[in-house]
């Protein structure tokens, strides 16, 4: 069954070690929040790459070349132009000077066509568009003690979204190239989403290259459910 | 914080179309960001990219970024903004609500702003400079012993 009242985001996250809760904030994006991530932990992700790639191994993170200000601005804007809403969040982890400091980034399309229509409750779905968690040593760096991993957190924001908008948890995204096997990995595996066949059709005609990963909506009552603790 | 310029060159003409009507809160959505100049990017281009964009599906862009050139369409240098005065104090940061923002919220979103709180509470006084009345104003109900508890959100 579809969830019939609405959750809210989470409201803290367990900490690595699995011993503590910590505190965590989802507010909505500003320019500002995007600009901070881009001059600090955008390039500490850019300089951990660079070393990576410099050393033979392949690039570690699929969001080595985006800019979140860009990303902010202009894809919203964009998505304007096709009548949908884009939602831009942010999960703020407290520093020890009293400040937030944005953790997890998040941008999603509200609305758009979901993979299943006629074999679903509702037609639309929420497109998770792009996320990224800061690597622990740049919070830590940044007078954060115990950053927790977020990225189930980041998954359930796509999927408490699309229940509030009335399209019953219902969340589909794909997984970057650039981030291989190990990406598809961790929406599989960690974060438990279903990956779409290859070949199977997208709404828009074209097929799937098979790292498209979903959440149908009996699946996301489950995995809100899962994380009622967080909220 | 630094003076913040706007770094948008506005010296094209944005037309009337429905892309240069949408374009036209970039200016205004990155100079809200409340920094420094980040870059010479031009309106034209600001339509240009905007376009692009709008034309793929969300999973072709999605590839594209993924790769140095392709993620060029987002390219907005910062190199020039200082950091300090971009965060928020912990006490500032409220909790969205999953629920749709009205259509007003909507376009404070689409501007870079934050939908519901004024930057100056979110970031303080320093990046917007109330008039002189209102903060006298502000003054005197800070005063009141009612309103002492008040917090910002």
């Amino acid at each position: 069954m579809p969830p019939e009242v609405s959750a809210g985001y989470a409201q803290r996250a367990m900490n690595k070690a699995e011993t503590a809760w910590v505190e965590i904030k989802i507010d909505y994006m500003t320019v500002a929040d995007a600009l901070y991530w881009d001059r600090t932990i955008q390039a500490d992700i850019v300089a951990d790459g660079i070393r990576e790639m410099m050393a033979g191994r392949p690039m570690p993170r699929a969001d080595l070349y985006w800019t979140w200000t860009g990303l902010r601005v202009l894809f919203p804007l964009a998505q304007r132009l096709n009548r949908r809403r884009c939602r831009a969040l942010s999960v703020f982890v407290e520093n020890d000077l009293g400040q937030g400091v944005p953790a997890g980034m998040v941008l999603l399309i509200e609305q758009y066509p979901w993979l299943f229509p006629l074999q679903a409750p509702a037609t639309e779905s929420t497109f998770l568009w792009f996320i990224a968690s800061a690597p622990r040593e740049s919070l830590i760096k940044r007078g954060v003690e115990d950053p927790p991993p977020l990225g189930r957190i980041l998954i359930d924001t796509a999927l408490v979204t699309s229940s509030a908008l009335g399209h019953e948890g219902q969340m589909w995204l794909h997984a970057a190239p650039a981030g291989g096997a190990r990406l598809i990995g961790f929406y599989v595996n960690t974060c438990k989403l279903r990956q779409l066949g290859q070949g199977a059709q997208l709404p828009n005609g074209i097929g799937s290259d098979g790292r498209h990963c979903y959440a149908s909506a009996v699946l996301a009552t489950r995995l809100i459910d899962e994380l009622q603790l967080t909220r | 914080m630094t003076k913040m310029t706007v770094m948008l060159r506005s010296e094209e003409s944005t037309g009337n179309s429905p892309v240069a009507a949408a374009s036209a809160g970039a200016a205004s959505a990155i100079a809200s960001g409340g920094s420094s100049a980040l870059a010479s990017v031009s309106l034209r281009e600001v339509i240009q990219r905007v376009s692009e964009i709008a034309a793929l599906s969300p999973t072709e862009v999605a590839s594209r970024m993924g790769t140095e050139e392709g993620s060029q369409v987002a390219r907005i240098d910062t190199d020039a903004v200082e950091t300090e005065g971009l965060l928020r104090s912990w006490k500032s940061i409220g909790r969205a609500s999953p629920k749709p923002l009205t259509d007003e919220q909507y376009e404070k979103f689409l501007n870079g702003e934050h939908p519901v709180t004024e930057t100056a509470e979110l970031y303080g006084a320093h990046l917007k400079a109330k008039p002189k009345a209102k903060q006298q104003r502000k003054k005197s109900i800070s005063r009141s012993p009612r309103n002492a508890s008040s917090s910002p959100r």
